[in-house]
């Protein structure tokens, strides 16, 4: 058996639902941050193959670079803000962040 | 050495926030800083003008393009980054706001707008996309003994990431397709590509992803609770330079990347548009809370901006770049009056406004024009930014769109009104209120910017006319 | 494709079969005389205080944040090393500056006390 595109494609596809839909329906901060990463790793997953299979070349490679650090960088932020919130609150389950609504 | 001097802007601002970020350890006063920032940022809308005239060029194997339409919302950041710098000083020293780091971030989130704006490329849009935004979460949370600037920023966070995600999804799958990340190129292979199904799905995640960027109704939710929460003038250049860099790479992607698929989305967007301003205008209408009430009404706005989008004429995204322009003066200048209003009261009810034209009808009376401006009364800017953009959407055939407008129109102003009858025809307290030089300088422009759009649009309709989104 | 994963699931067996011999046959070859001295957890001499699983200082993330930004940064300086004679002083001197805004980041972070241990 050989790994085709289509696999890893849907290895990617599958990624990203899974990312997506955690992070629609979990309530803990953290939970959620790791189904974003999900995402994006889902998306490096897609440029990868892609590179690899049809375009050849390495374009796709340095877009999921780009990505690598921008999510280290994002990632850094969220778990800067989310322990700015557990400092206060003690708890981070954004359905007790409430205060604003209409 | 051409193309440095076609970067000068971008040079000059990057420059900025690490002199910035050198100033902050060094200097003690906070109020260098908004100095240096304000002269950085003259600086930069210095090189951004000389630019003006220069031919469409591409650099650095096409990941950088410098042509009129990047320059135009170069100017528009560089302008808004220039009165933020003017009117938050105040603001932050009374709040405890670490004013280095919010100077800092500000400034580095406009040179992540600069990027989008100034590329036809993939991985720079997504990294001045990231720059900007990853910014902006810190910049929400800045009220750090204030639970709802947390709350604030981490719905945008999550919200925020999850949407980056989902764009870079869409963006996957047009490289995949076309084997490349500069627009012009995807735009030709997804002419000749078969994959039809594969260019929809792309198109849905980028239009969704970018949806939650610009806050258009289904995607608008963390939109109101972030623009209340957020410092208020973090929720200015949010709701301004944010939204309108959201535009831009909206603008570069749809027009240019996915042109031979549009024709299939114009109806959506149209639809998108009209539930954006109409949700923007009724929910508006029943806020008590100034920044709550702002942030619905820059939903509306959005969903006026979003026309000239659907409507993807020449005519009609001329007309949306002028009304980006008038709608950030109106906007900042709106919001420069509730920063003065909020550094003496700082509840921000919509009813502190009660009996602000005898406390100090300067500023009540740039409030109401700058409101009259945002509901599209002339001789403001506003009333010909709408005007063009019915024009626009009527030649481009969409005339019920057009017609939503000026009923959407009719709908803001109770909530525009109120405002202005609280101001006028209220009686409230009678101290006199006043505010630092920075913050009426950065009014009187905004004011004197939105009047003289009004009075005079034709310089910049001419410029706008000769201005190609088009490679 | 797959099959060229069959040395590395050759090597994954013999890996665990190796771990699997040598500790089976130093628990048959060894003396079996425990005392408290030894059961007791090495803490470079020290006498061991407290429990080994609690709560570390939040003080940790930030050194962590900090380390991730950074460390991931590394990441472009590979792409070059490998075309860096092709790049010539060009690719240097804007490598340089790359690495000067992180370092100038990292003062940043320092100064504002990120990296003090309290």
């Amino acid at each position: 058996m050989t790994l085709s595109l289509p696999v890893v494609l849907g290895v990617g596809a599958i990624m990203f639902g899974l990312g997506v839909y955690g992070a629609l329906t979990q309530t803990n901060a953290i939970r959620v941050l790791m189904c974003i990463e999900l995402v994006l790793n889902s998306v490096n997953i897609n440029l990868v193959a892609f590179s690899r299979f049809t375009a050849d070349q390495a374009l796709g490679q340095i877009f999921a670079v780009f990505v690598m650090t921008v999510a280290a960088a994002e990632a850094a932020v969220g778990l800067a803000i989310i322990l700015m919130i557990a400092r206060r609150k003690t708890q981070i389950d954004i359905d007790q962040i409430n205060l604003l609504k209409w | 050495m051409q193309q440095y001097s076609l970067l000068l802007p971008e040079i000059i601002l990057a420059g900025l926030g690490l002199l910035l970020l050198a100033l902050d350890l060094t200097v003690s006063s906070k109020r260098t800083l908004a100095v240096a920032g304000v002269i950085g940022t003259l600086a930069t809308l210095a090189a951004v003008v000389a630019n003006f005239g220069a031919p469409a060029t591409e650099i650095w194997s096409g990941t950088i393009r410098v042509d009129a339409f990047a320059q135009y919302f170069k100017l528009i950041f560089a302008v808004i980054l220039g009165l933020v710098f003017l009117f938050s000083g105040e603001y932050l020293e009374r709040r405890e706001v670490k004013v280095g780091e919010f100077y800092i971030l500000v400034t580095f989130a406009t040179l992540g707008a600069f990027l989008m704006a100034s590329s036809l490329e993939l991985i720079t849009i997504y990294i001045g996309l990231e720059l900007m935004t990853i910014s902006s979460y810190v910049l929400a949370g800045m009220l750090r003994n204030d639970a709802r600037s947390s709350e604030a920023s981490i719905k945008f966070f999550l919200m925020g990431a999850l949407t980056s995600g989902v764009i870079l999804y869409g963006l996957s799958l047009l490289y995949g397709l076309t084997g490349s990340t500069h627009l012009a190129e995807i735009a030709a292979g997804l002419a000749a590509s078969p994959n039809a199904s594969l260019i929809t799905a792309a198109g849905v995640f980028i239009i969704a992803g970018f949806g939650f960027k610009i806050a258009a109704v289904p995607f608008h939710m963390w939109a109101p609770d972030t623009y209340e929460g957020a410092p208020t003038p973090v929720s200015a250049f949010l709701i301004t330079a944010s939204e309108a860099a959201g535009f831009a790479a909206l603008l570069r992607i749809l027009l240019v990347g996915l042109a031979p698929a549009l024709p299939q989305w114009q109806a959506v967007l149209a639809v998108i548009a009209f539930v954006t301003m109409t949700f923007g205008n009724v929910t508006a209408i029943v806020q008590t809370r100034t920044k709550r009430m702002l942030a619905y009404s820059a939903i509306a706005q959005a969903g006026y901006v979003l026309v000239g989008v659907a409507v993807a004429t020449p005519e009609s995204v001329s007309a949306m770049l002028f009304y980006l322009m008038v709608y950030a003066f109106s906007t900042i200048g709106a919001f420069a009056v509730v920063i003065m209003l909020s550094n003496h009261v700082p509840s921000e009810e919509i009813e502190d406004f009660k009996g602000l034209a005898r406390r100090a009808p300067a500023f009540a009376l740039s409030m109401a024009f700058l409101l009259l401006s945002l509901i599209g009364v002339p001789p403001t800017g506003g009333f010909f930014g709408k005007l063009s953009l019915y024009r626009a959407a009527v030649d481009g055939g969409m005339v019920w769109l057009a017609l939503a407008m000026v009923l959407n129109s009719a709908i803001s102003v109770p909530y525009y009104f109120n405002v202005i009858r609280n101001m006028y025809l209220a009686e409230g307290p009678s101290t006199a209120l006043g505010a630092r030089p920075g913050l009426k300088i950065a009014l009187g422009i905004s004011v004197a910017a939105t009047l003289l759009l009004g009075v005079f649009p034709e310089p910049l309709v001419g410029l706008l006319r000769t201005l190609h989104i088009m490679p | 494709m797959l099959d060229q994963y069959t040395g590395v699931g050759v090597f994954l067996a013999v890996g665990a079969l190796f771990v699997a011999v040598t500790l089976l046959a130093g628990k048959l070859l060894r003396p079996h005389n425990p005392y408290p001295e030894k059961l007791a957890t090495y803490e470079c001499g020290e006498i061991p205080v407290g429990e080994g699983q609690i709560k570390f200082h939040i003080r940790y993330y930030i050194f962590s944040l900090i380390f991730v930004v950074f460390d991931v940064e590394t990441v472009f300086l590979y792409p070059w090393a490998v075309v860096f004679e092709e790049m010539g002083l060009f690719g240097f001197v804007v490598m340089m500056l790359f690495i000067g805004t992180l370092v100038e980041g990292l003062v940043y972070a320092w100064k504002k006390g990120a990296l003090r241990w309290v």
